[in-house]
């Protein structure tokens, strides 16, 4: 299964091809009967679609995922309920790292000279021990680094100012404070 | 910091629920009753939805208002006084409890968290954080609220703001994060009178 649909690539780069077709299918027909708890189950079905999941991952229910064959989650990492996922470029998420409720994470991006011209793919990688909190924008184009704390509604713009293992807030989101962490640092 | 350090943190089961048993089976219960019951009823019937989300725990007056679409996560942690209301799409994460004062409105996709994590430590652990909104307060549409913030009495949020501080009373907030706009027209020291029990 896994071979067949992985061989089922598009054409031309425009057309959605036979994989995205039938995921998007399997999305909207299939996925909303997995009950919220089944994470090996979803695991499963999106491992199959071509995302590479840590068996450890979770990603809950009521998720959308666009591309999952660009969706790569580290150990323990998790997507909460009804996060919204548009990668067309990939998406990498490490270690223990949480994307909360009702996020949005769009891995494109404009040209920074010329608005007019149609938004690009652009690849987003998020560290480990990183927070995004609930109903996050994630812009593409801007690396979230190792122990990144988002605080609710922020915005993640390529203009944002983001360190390793402090706290960001705003629109668009900056590093405002280091973060008061007890545990080992990745 | 090595691999060997983070592989310290527990990896059996990637996150042991926070949850009591009790929690976990009465949330399940509901969501199949407020997936059928609860979201297929008529619009008008709020004494109906009030009477399920009774019989699920919650603090309820009979004339409070909770709209089909709302979502409400353990009726157990829900207080609505008298024609609060709660609009269709709210999302209610009442991990601790969530008071609502009389004749307040709660408007549209509003989403109240009532929970945080301990991000300190790296077993991150829930932290349930009470939010106790006042009466005759107006949350616009698709505002975020929180977790342990309290909302005074007869305060209003614009559409689409984030509260993460108290509000005061009688005052009119907007922005992400809010900011104090002016006073509200009627209220204590207001020459357009106060209403009744404010």
């Amino acid at each position: 299964m896994t071979i067949l649909l992985s061989s089922m690539t598009p054409r031309d780069p425009g057309s959605p091809g036979p994989r995205a077709l039938l995921w998007g299918l399997t999305q909207r027909l299939v996925m909303p009967l997995v009950p919220s708890p089944m994470y090996k189950l979803r695991r499963a079905i999106l491992n199959t679609f071509g995302a590479s999941l840590d068996p450890q991952a979770r990603v809950r229910g009521g998720v959308r995922i666009s591309h999952p064959w660009n969706l790569t989650i580290g150990r323990k990492s998790s997507i909460g309920e009804g996060a919204h996922v548009y990668n067309p470029a990939p998406l990498t998420i490490g270690a223990r790292s949480v994307v909360s409720q009702f996020c949005e994470i769009r891995c494109v991006a404009h040209d920074e000279h010329d608005r007019t011209k149609p938004q690009h793919p652009a690849p987003i990688t998020i560290g480990d021990d990183v927070w995004i909190a609930a109903e996050c924008v994630v812009e593409g184009d801007t690396p979230i680094p190792n122990g990144l704390l988002v605080g609710a509604r922020s915005h993640i713009a390529p203009e944002s100012e983001l360190d390793r293992w402090t706290i960001a807030t705003g629109h668009p989101a900056r590093s405002r404070r280091e973060r008061d962490y007890n545990g080992p640092k990745s | 910091m090595t691999d060997d350090a983070l592989t310290t943190i527990p990896t059996t089961r990637p996150n042991p629920s926070p949850h009591t048993l009790s929690n976990r089976i009465g949330r399940s219960v509901w969501n199949i009753v407020q997936a059928t019951l609860f979201r297929w009823s008529p619009k008008p019937c709020h004494r109906w939805r009030a009477f399920l989300l009774t019989c699920f725990g919650a603090n309820i007056h009979p004339r409070a208002r909770v709209y089909p679409k709302a979502k409400i996560w353990y009726p157990k942690n829900l207080t609505l006084a008298k024609h609060a209301t709660l609009a269709d799409d709210v999302d209610c994460y009442c991990v601790a409890p969530i008071t609502i004062g009389e004749s307040t409105t709660i408007s549209q996709y509003t989403y109240l968290c009532a929970a945080t994590h301990d991000f300190d430590v790296p077993e991150f652990p829930l932290v349930p954080l009470p939010i106790t909104i006042g009466s005759r307060v107006w949350i616009a549409a698709d505002c975020f609220v929180g977790p342990g913030l309290t909302i005074g009495d007869g305060a209003v949020v614009g559409a689409r703001s984030s509260v993460f501080k108290d509000l005061e009373p009688w005052g009119v907030y907007a922005g992400s994060p809010t900011k104090r706009l002016r006073d509200r027209g009627f209220g204590p020291g207001s020459t357009n009178g106060t209403p009744e029990g404010a």
